[in-house]
């Protein structure tokens, strides 16, 4: 039986937010995460998220006449968000496990 | 627009799936949040995208620094270090071994195997300017691109620097201080342990200035020895970026004929005769100005007239 994939805290929390918030930039989930992301490393962690096959993402369309780079949009994959509600499930099973007697 | 210059740095150092998964939507989002900002807070936005964008750095410089590159392409730029830095040892040994050996009168026969300790100070100084056929080697290797060539580089300054550190902040003052040792018990035919001179310090303990050192090493004398070592161990960065940069520059034909030896040669001897006149206070620092005022000259005019070879 192969191992339960598992998540970092950050790539969790990551993956947590775009599923309850949708498609978000690397900024948005700077912003929505109330400070627990950091500006300087959100965008490398959803690079090695993005290779090890937990995000999507997409450039967003520019109208003509903008300025400036396209920004990335983020979604999670199917197999990060499996992978998230077997982890909840798993801390559900565990919290709520009567503890052993003693004696 | 912000970040367009420092998207362009990253990409002679990353390659392109990093520039495109990391760089390109911090700069992305960077540059949305710069035009929507009012323009009272825009210096603000910047400076928030800068240090995010320097922290990205920072968090991916162990790609940059642990790459190694082939190995055969690292014997072939050992070799080349090596071959020159012995190429300029030898001369720099050689007129002091003769001196030594006409001048000797000593007690006893002079200790040719003594004269081993003197390798290690003047290794350290030709290492930096050995380094630049090592340059040649990585940028002219053709299944490199650009921003391996680049990376590979970084790491060979980065070696030669550690290496002269070590050189001529431990190596070199403890076999200074053999050599001393020998050729004094040599000479008068006794064994004897002289007191250290300010060379035989080691770096560490000049820095310290520990109780115990020499009473004769004054702050300033401390304040000068530092920079000349510090400086000793900043040029291999030098040397080796000031040949990228001659490399950057399309060559004429009767430039290409010059043996890139000879050119380092030539370098290190300017360097060297005007390091040494000025070994007081910052002195030691001035041919590192000079050099460095060159090669920005150099890239400035290359930029403006023609097109660099590669990377």
């Amino acid at each position: 039986m192969s191992d339960l994939p598992s998540f970092s805290r950050v790539e969790r929390l990551i993956v947590e937010l775009l599923s309850a918030h949708g498609e978000l930039f690397g900024l948005q989930l700077v912003v929505h995460s109330n400070g627990r992301l950091k500006r300087g490393t959100v965008y490398v962690t959803l690079g090695r998220m993005s290779e090890k096959g937990y995000l999507e993402s997409r450039q967003e369309p520019l109208p003509d006449g903008a300025i400036g780079l396209p920004r990335r949009l983020y979604r999670p994959t199917g197999h990060a968000l499996r992978i998230l509600g077997a982890w909840k499930a798993a801390e559900h099973a565990f919290l709520n496990e009567p503890l052993p007697q003693e004696g | 627009m912000p970040g367009t210059r420092l998207l362009a740095f990253a990409s002679l150092w990353f390659d392109e799936g990093t520039l495109t998964t990391v760089f390109e939507p911090l700069v992305a989002d960077w540059q949305r949040e710069w035009l929507d900002a009012k323009p009272s807070h825009r210096s603000l936005v910047s400076m928030r995208g800068l240090a995010a964008f320097l922290s990205t750095l920072v968090a991916l410089s162990p790609r940059i620094l642990l790459s190694p590159p082939p190995a055969s392409l690292v014997i072939r730029v050992a070799t080349r270090v090596g071959v020159l830095a012995f190429a300029l040892t030898v001369p720099l040994i050689a007129s002091f071994v003769y001196d030594l050996i006409h001048s000797w009168n000593g007690a006893q026969p002079l200790p040719l195997i003594a004269l081993l300790n003197l390798l290690p100070g003047q290794i350290v100084l030709t290492l930096a300017p050995a380094m630049m056929p090592g340059v040649d080697v990585l940028r002219r290797h053709a299944p490199f691109s650009g921003h391996l060539a680049r990376r590979a580089t970084a790491q060979l300054a980065l070696l030669g620097m550690l290496a002269t550190l070590v050189g001529i902040g431990w190596g070199s003052p403890y076999a200074n201080q053999q050599f001393r040792n020998r050729m004094a018990s040599a000479s008068s035919g006794r064994s004897v342990q002289l007191s250290r001179g300010i060379h035989e310090l080691s770096l560490s303990e000049i820095w310290s200035s520990p109780k115990g050192v020499p009473r004769m090493m004054t702050n300033a004398r401390r304040t000068q020895e530092l920079n000349l070592r510090l400086s000793v161990v900043a040029a291999p960065i030098l040397f080796v970026w000031v040949r990228w940069t001659m490399l950057s520059v399309v060559r004429r034909k009767w430039i290409a004929a010059i043996p890139v030896s000879l050119v380092a040669i030539v370098t290190a001897v300017a360097f060297f005769a005007l390091m040494y006149p000025l070994n007081g206070g910052f002195g030691p620092w001035l041919p590192h100005l000079v050099m460095v005022l060159g090669g920005i000259a150099t890239l400035r005019w290359t930029r403006s007239t023609q097109q660099p070879i590669t990377g």
